[in-house]
């Protein structure tokens, strides 16, 4: 390898916290050729961020503690002076964000965004400038770029903002881009069309990438070496199709295991009973949302649009779909947490549709719900036993034979029931999924209805959840219904699947069957984009 | 946005109609009769009946609220005695005690109100705004504590206190200034000013550490999103990102606050005008509801409600300058 443009030597990152000190990063190197493309991957709290960060000098004025040397060409970042470091920013080396809507600002027009960056490095006149911004965005592809460039933020869906963001990093022909989880918060089609960019632009400017990810889908499509970091420090390097293959770390072994995979084997579904009797029939399940704005005229959002589908007794139902394609709105219908405009449900032989909240409330504690932010969905000045004792109190369990039911579920769901009187904060995510859990099982239920369960948990943590709901289902016989967008791990649960699109059911059959033969060409399209590991 | 403009007007409009409604009711209809007040103690039954009929007492209600209406928009004729007054629009009522329209009234103060309030808004706001931007940008440091300390100090002194304070300074010991007159801006510009310093700062000082607060506040927000993250991984200066970028942001509560506060201290700063002998709205008010002179006080109310309407009305159309998506929702 010739001369690498980006070296990162022995780079350490320190954080003081009250109670001592976080090291984010300990001593992490690595070189980026130029035109090179280099991805980090690691789960949450591996410092890979921290590192990226430290690639701009962005850790300048926090009281972050940055040691060891960041080359770029022959510019040390952490040896400049401020005003040095800010030259370099976005001029030599550019960055993208996870999430492209708090990224830009709201309040101005985003081709004066564009354009304010590109003035701040070259000097260029008002109009030149604007030109400029123009021309990025027509770039990046985003339509019309001369009328659009006009647009604010919100006006933009959530790939257009993540082109616009792209086009502001090319304004000044950047050396590398830095990008920090740039297809994380968007559904997978758009991410495959945002990669496909970021790989067209690599080849048209020469520009090197620094991929940042917790994703090795994505990691394994778009670089030519890996950077494999846990708990700050760098376990593994090397090319990407080596790495994956054969990793020869533990830690990345573990990681690749955990992943779950849309063309690997599927780990066997229970079988203690065979799918029987459907437990909740859904007719023309419609639900409108009024737009807001509309003033007198009706202007409605049909999010759900005439579904009709049945729930087998026993059976894990997954739903998938993109953002917006109205898959919680009838995850919630069905535990009838939100109100259906019309269509009917019937519950285990029994007609829900128009009950009356009292004659629902002994229903209820056969319908749960779990759902994707187990930090939000807790609340954060109860104890984790009167959180998962409450249902039990609410349907009239006295005080102490709740709690000790609590207890009882803890242990279950593997959390130390020593621990019921800590509250939520003092545990990790994933440990606040199985309070959630928890707490949904308090009662009983006999149909789980889970809303993006594992989203918001890293890959091993996910694994372990998916375990979890797996060994729960066959000791409580439980129905599941589980809502996800990540194709991989629906087909990982679920018997059968099904597909959402704007509101509509698209397509219903048994999961290998729709994984392997899919009738249904927004099926087709959506299995096409999931980045795959090599 | 012209859909915006027109939208926001017209409720405006009807926020007014409302409001005049309410005053209405609660100042004529619901309180003792209005006629023993004109005629005073010692009145007579049939003297009663008489005003009742002249001030159109004996009608129905909702005709006298007809006439009230008709008076703010074409004006109307007053009669208490042999004499008829005519009440020009837009009438706000009659007062008997000084045998005036509450209108001219009010306009007699009302330039002694403006005056008052906006000099101390535009201090207010030059020394507040300022201070929490810096406040915000050192926090935690020792400038962010001496104006946190000064805001809690200037915020705790009573206005009589701050003002006699500045009073006896600058009139008392330094002789800097004499004790203030009320000189109208026409005649006189200068010494309109120089004998409105005072008075602007006792009222400013208090409200300028409400907004050096809520203005670090909102800089402190947001200057922890992430487009000022973005914007300084593109290199901008450091300068450019607060002044352009987070100011933005932060200022909007500010303006939320500022309309307000301009139609509560047009009308409410009695203190000061008493202190500093300011023939203002706010002594109109007193004097009034101690004379029991309702109609007064009912055209007062009408002032000050409709000042905050409409300043929260031009607070909206700031916002929609300010940040497009309010036209949007």
């Amino acid at each position: 390898m010739s001369e690498p443009l980006l070296s990162v030597q022995d780079l350490s990152v320190e954080f003081p916290t009250g109670d001592g000190v976080l090291r984010a990063v300990d001593g992490v190197s690595f070189d980026l050729a130029a035109g090179g493309a280099l991805g980090i991957v690691g789960e949450s709290g591996s410092g890979k961020s921290t590192t990226a960060l430290a690639l701009l000098g962005l850790h300048r004025g926090t009281g972050a503690r940055v040691s060891g040397r960041v080359l770029l060409g022959d510019d040390d970042v952490g040896a400049l002076d401020d005003e040095s470091v800010r030259r370099l920013r976005g001029r030599r080396i550019a960055m993208i964000f996870q999430d492209p809507l708090s990224a830009l600002d709201p309040y101005f027009r985003i081709g004066d965004q564009i354009a304010e960056v590109y003035r701040n490095h070259t000097g260029a006149g008002r109009r030149a400038a604007w030109a400029r911004a123009v021309e990025v965005l027509d770039r990046v592809g985003i339509p019309d770029a001369a009328r659009r460039a006009r647009a604010r933020p919100h006006e933009f869906s959530g790939g257009m903002r993540q082109r616009a963001l792209i086009a502001m990093a090319l304004a000044c022909e950047p050396e590398v881009l830095v990008a920090d989880e740039p297809t994380s918060a968007l559904d997978v089609t758009v991410q495959a069309q945002i990669l496909d960019l970021i790989d067209e632009l690599r080849a048209d400017t020469g520009m090197a990438l620094l991929l940042v990810t917790h994703d090795l889908g994505v990691v394994s499509r778009s670089v030519d070496r890996v950077l494999v970091m846990q708990d700050g420090r760098a376990v593994e390097e090397g090319p990407v199709g080596e790495v994956l293959r054969a990793p020869t770390a533990p830690y990345t072994r573990a990681l690749l295991d955990a992943v779950p995979r849309i063309d690997g084997p599927v780990s066997p579904r229970p079988t203690h009973q065979p799918p029987g009797e459907p437990l909740l029939t859904v007719t023309g399940l419609t639900r409108e949302f009024r737009r807001p704005g509309g003033g007198l005229r009706r202007d409605v959002l049909r999010a759900v649009d005439d579904v009709s589908l049945e729930i087998l007794g026993g059976e894990t139902l997954g739903v998938v779909g993109e953002s917006g394609s109205g898959k919680t709105t009838l995850a919630r219908m069905i535990v009838r947490l939100l109100e259906p405009t019309s269509g009917g449900i019937v519950f285990d032989g029994r007609d829900l549709t128009g009950l009356p909240e009292r004659a629902l409330r002994p229903v209820r504690r056969d319908l749960q719900m779990v759902f994707q932010d187990p930090v939000s969905s807790l609340n954060p000045r109860r104890t984790v036993g009167d959180s998962i004792a409450d249902p039990l109190r609410v349907q009239g369990t006295g005080d102490r034979e709740a709690l000790r039911t609590a207890r009882e579920l803890m242990e279950r769901v593997g959390l130390d029931p020593a621990r019921h009187d800590r509250y939520p904060h003092e545990f990790s995510g994933g440990q606040r999924q199985r309070m959630g859990i928890a707490r949904a099982l308090s009662l009983r239920p006999k149909l789980l209805v889970c809303d993006e369960p594992v989203s918001a948990l890293d890959v091993s943590t996910q694994a372990q959840i998916l375990d979890l709901l797996r060994d729960l289902q066959e000791e409580y016989e439980l129905t599941i219904v589980f809502v996800s967008h990540d194709l991989a791990v629906v087909r990982q649960v679920s018997d059968r699947v099904a597909v959402m699109r704007n509101g509509a059911l698209v397509e219903l059959a048994d999961a290998e069957e729709l994984y392997t033969s899919p009738r249904h060409e927004y099926t087709r399209t959506l299995l096409a984009a999931v980045p795959v590991l090599a | 946005m012209t859909r915006f403009l027109l939208r926001r007007f017209a409720s405006t409009v009807v926020l007014l109609l409302v409001m005049v409604a309410l005053v209405y009711l609660i100042f004529y209809t619901l309180p003792s009769d209005p006629a023993v007040l004109v005629c005073g103690k010692g009145c007579g039954g049939g003297q009663l009946a008489v005003i009742d009929h002249k001030l159109g007492l004996d009608q129905p209600e909702w005709v006298q609220f007809w006439h009230f209406l008709e008076g703010i928009f074409v004006g109307r004729d007053y009669s208490s005695g042999p004499d008829v007054s005519h009440c020009a629009a837009p009438c706000l009522g009659f007062s008997f005690q000084n045998d005036q329209p509450v209108l001219s009234l009010i306009g007699q103060r009302l330039p002694v109100s403006l005056s008052l309030t906006i000099g101390a808004m535009v201090i207010w706001l030059l020394i507040g705004v300022p201070a929490g931007v810096l406040s915000a940008l050192r926090a935690g440091r020792i400038t962010d504590r001496v104006v946190t300390a000064a805001s809690v100090l200037a915020f705790g002194a009573p206005i009589f206190v701050s003002g006699m304070l500045l009073l006896m300074l600058f009139c008392g010991y330094l002789h800097w200034l004499s004790f203030p007159v009320y000189v109208p801006f026409t005649e006189n510009p200068a010494e309109w000013a120089k004998n409105l310093l005072l008075p602007w700062f006792t009222l400013a000082i208090a409200q300028a550490a409400i907004y050096a607060r809520l203005t670090r506040t909102g800089m402190l927000e947001t200057l922890s999103e992430d487009h000022i993250r973005t914007f300084r991984a593109y290199g901008l200066r450091e300068r450019r990102i607060v002044g352009r970028h987070a100011l933005r942001g932060a200022i909007t509560p500010v303006i939320t606050i500022s309309a307000y506060d301009f139609g509560y201290i047009l009308v409410g700063a009695m203190l000061t005008e008493t202190l500093f002998g300011l023939p203002g709205l706010g002594q109109l008010i007193v004097q009034s509801s101690n004379n029991v002179d309702l109609p007064v006080v009912a055209g007062l109310t009408l002032v000050a409600g409709a000042a905050i309407v409409v300043a929260n009305t031009a607070a909206d159309l700031l916002y929609a300058v300010v940040d497009r998506r309010v036209v949007l929702s």
